[in-house]
């Protein structure tokens, strides 16, 4: 068996529960079990090596929510041509919204996705906005943005006090290669 | 109450709990899968030759660390086939292959042979022929399969080029001579009934003819249009062309049907020269530009069917450059100092090329090309060095920029057609 399989072997069968989890809180759970597949898939097609079954996790965690924002892209990418007008991602406003006590389970649907993304990039995977940006393939000033939008309003929906600012900043970096 | 970071951290030990037994991971799937994908990528690279694997760290999205231009992180060691043989594995591409995604590469070397080439999504370079094989001195245009080429007169002292225009494909057979022309004119496209779209020039104005197979003619329009910025909708239905008027200090848009109504669809107020066409949002609104007074380019939607014209947000930053728009992809792409850079209206930048090779030569303009939701473009080189190809399969899940061409010291210049089918 080779190198890769053992490792995609050893995934499947001890993290997949938290795989669906993570993808479950991204996407909804009737979209978990394809995103998951096809992350795995691709994680495992390209030539890479890794230390442990943590650090493949946390690749394929990547993957999921790259494949979820390119389907909204995608999704969006079709209202536009049918609509001839780029679309602006209606953001719940917090003022408008009745104060409620939410579960999260219950609130995370009602943000926008990429903001869903943002929010669960960083606080399940505790990722940077520089690391969102790269995972998501956005700037990382529509990182902060989304970021700042989404717990303002789980803030409202679930009832808690969470900062809206980010707070980090990135230093301007050229990129280079590809960046999506 | 707990914070958000309890919350989600709460939520996920739950979900994941309950998931865990959740059905079986379709694993042997997954790993066919991988295999399949794996073997395809090594075919591919020891079939097309190109510099894939340099491109992966110069030209490749890499994610985790790799994301400025670093290499691949652990790259394993090529696998030894596992496949067993009664496994299907993609094979490389061949001309058969053919469709929207793929591109003609033209090389023209002056006092050589030139040669034409197919490319496709995965860099793959397949050799077509000469155009001296077919009696061309260039290619027009890859509609349907068919190859327009283009035959100069090189006696002809005319302000735009003289000759004949004929059909061919990618056997390289002789063409069938298409469309003789004993005055000037110029291709513009292909409509959706396969009849060429063909403008001539004259004293008194030019007209634009839609010509068959035999030569018959049937005018579309006439008046002063710009040779610049004619262009077929995506469905071959209609031509728009920008005609002078009030003077030349005003622009008309002028729409004709492949069925030949003609109609003015609307009047811009700026002289003719500072409109650009930047591609199709639809099948029935084109993109145009112009810059404003401060050299930024601006854009704007004009509805062939209505007329209407408003301007158009990008999401890209202020630049006199303009952008291509490919409705496939979804993305706007121009060139940028030292980089080709992809902008989505909704997300700002999404991906970028950007290397030393990607420097043009001072001035120079790199030339995009776009087929579906792969795009080539070109970059001009120094005096006596090769014209640098490259190619971005924008519909993959992880875009690679990669060099086909450059490096022979040829001093070629290259043209890129892009495979086309009316109503894609």
């Amino acid at each position: 068996m080779a190198r890769w399989e053992s490792a995609l072997h050893e995934l499947a069968s001890q993290r997949r529960g938290r795989l669906l989890g993570f993808a479950s809180m991204l996407a909804g759970p009737s979209d978990a079990e394809d995103l998951v597949q096809e992350a795995i898939v691709a994680t495992f097609s390209r030539r890479r090596g890794f230390d442990d079954v943590a650090s493949a996790e946390a690749y394929v965690r990547k993957a999921i929510a790259s494949r979820y924002v390119d389907r909204v892209r995608s999704e969006s990418a079709d209202r536009r041509r049918a609509e001839r007008v780029a679309p602006v991602e209606a953001v719940p406003d917090a003022s408008e919204q009745v104060a409620a006590s939410l579960t999260l389970r219950e609130a995370l649907p009602r943000l926008s996705p990429r903001e869903r993304a943002c929010v669960t990039l960083r606080y399940l995977s505790e990722m940077s906005v520089r690391e969102t940006a790269q995972a998501l393939g956005l700037s990382e000033g529509a990182v902060k943005r989304y970021t700042s939008d989404g717990i303002r309003a789980l803030n409202a929906l679930v009832g808690t006090d969470e900062p809206e600012d980010v707070g980090e900043t990135a230093a301007v970096v050229s990129i280079k290669g590809g960046a999506r | 109450m707990s914070g958000l970071k309890g919350m989600f951290g709460d939520e996920f030990s739950d979900l994941s709990a309950s998931l865990r037994g959740a059905a079986e991971f379709d694993e042997l799937s997954a790993v066919r899968s991988v295999r399949r994908r794996r073997t395809t990528r090594s075919m591919t690279v020891a079939a097309g030759g190109v510099l894939a694997v340099a491109a992966v760290g110069v030209g490749a999205l890499t994610w985790g660390g790799g994301g400025h231009g670093e290499p691949a992180t652990s790259m394993s060691p090529s696998p030894t086939p596992s496949a067993s043989p009664s496994e299907a594995v993609d094979a490389a591409p061949t001309l058969d292959d053919a469709r929207p995604g793929w591109f003609l590469l033209a090389a023209y070397v002056e006092g050589s042979e030139s040669r034409v080439s197919a490319l496709a999504p995965d860099g793959t370079v397949i050799e077509v022929g000469s155009l001296e094989d077919v009696g061309a001195t260039s290619v027009l245009a890859w509609h349907s399969g068919e190859v327009v080429v283009f035959d100069q007169e090189a006696t002809a002292a005319s302000f735009y080029p003289v000759g004949t225009v004929s059909r061919t494909d990618v056997t390289w057979r002789l063409p069938t001579e298409a469309y003789p022309t004993n005055e000037s004119g110029e291709w513009v496209g292909m409509l959706s009934d396969d009849r060429a779209v063909v403008g001539r020039f004259g004293g008194e104005g030019s007209t634009y003819s839609a010509v068959d197979d035999l030569g018959n003619e049937s005018e579309l329009c006439d008046g002063w249009a710009l040779p610049s910025a004619q262009a077929v909708s995506p469905d071959g239905s209609q031509v728009m062309c920008f005609a002078w008027a009030d003077g030349g200090r005003g622009t008309d848009v002028v729409v004709a049907s492949a069925s030949g109504k003609v109609r003015t669809v609307a009047h811009l107020t700026r002289d003719w020269t500072e409109y650009s066409y930047a591609g199709w949002l639809d099948t029935a609104t084109a993109l145009i530009s112009r810059t404003d007074e401060s050299g930024t380019a601006l854009y704007f939607a004009l509805s062939l069917d209505s007329g209407e014209v408003e301007e158009v947000e990008t999401g890209l930053p202020s630049s006199a450059q303009v952008a291509v728009f490919s409705p496939e992809a979804g993305v706007y792409v121009r060139q940028e100092l030292g980089a080709i850079a992809f902008y989505d209206a909704s997300d700002g930048l999404v991906y970028q090329v950007a290397n030393d090779n990607v420097d043009p030569a001072e001035g120079a303009t790199v030339r995009i090309a776009s087929s579906g939701t792969v795009f080539a473009f070109v970059v001009p080189a120094e005096s006596g060095v090769d014209e640098d190809v490259w190619v971005v399969d924008f519909g993959l899940d992880d875009p690679i920029a990669v060099s086909v061409a450059g490096g022979s010291g040829t001093a070629a210049t290259i043209d890129v057609i892009p495979f086309h089918v009316a109503g894609r």
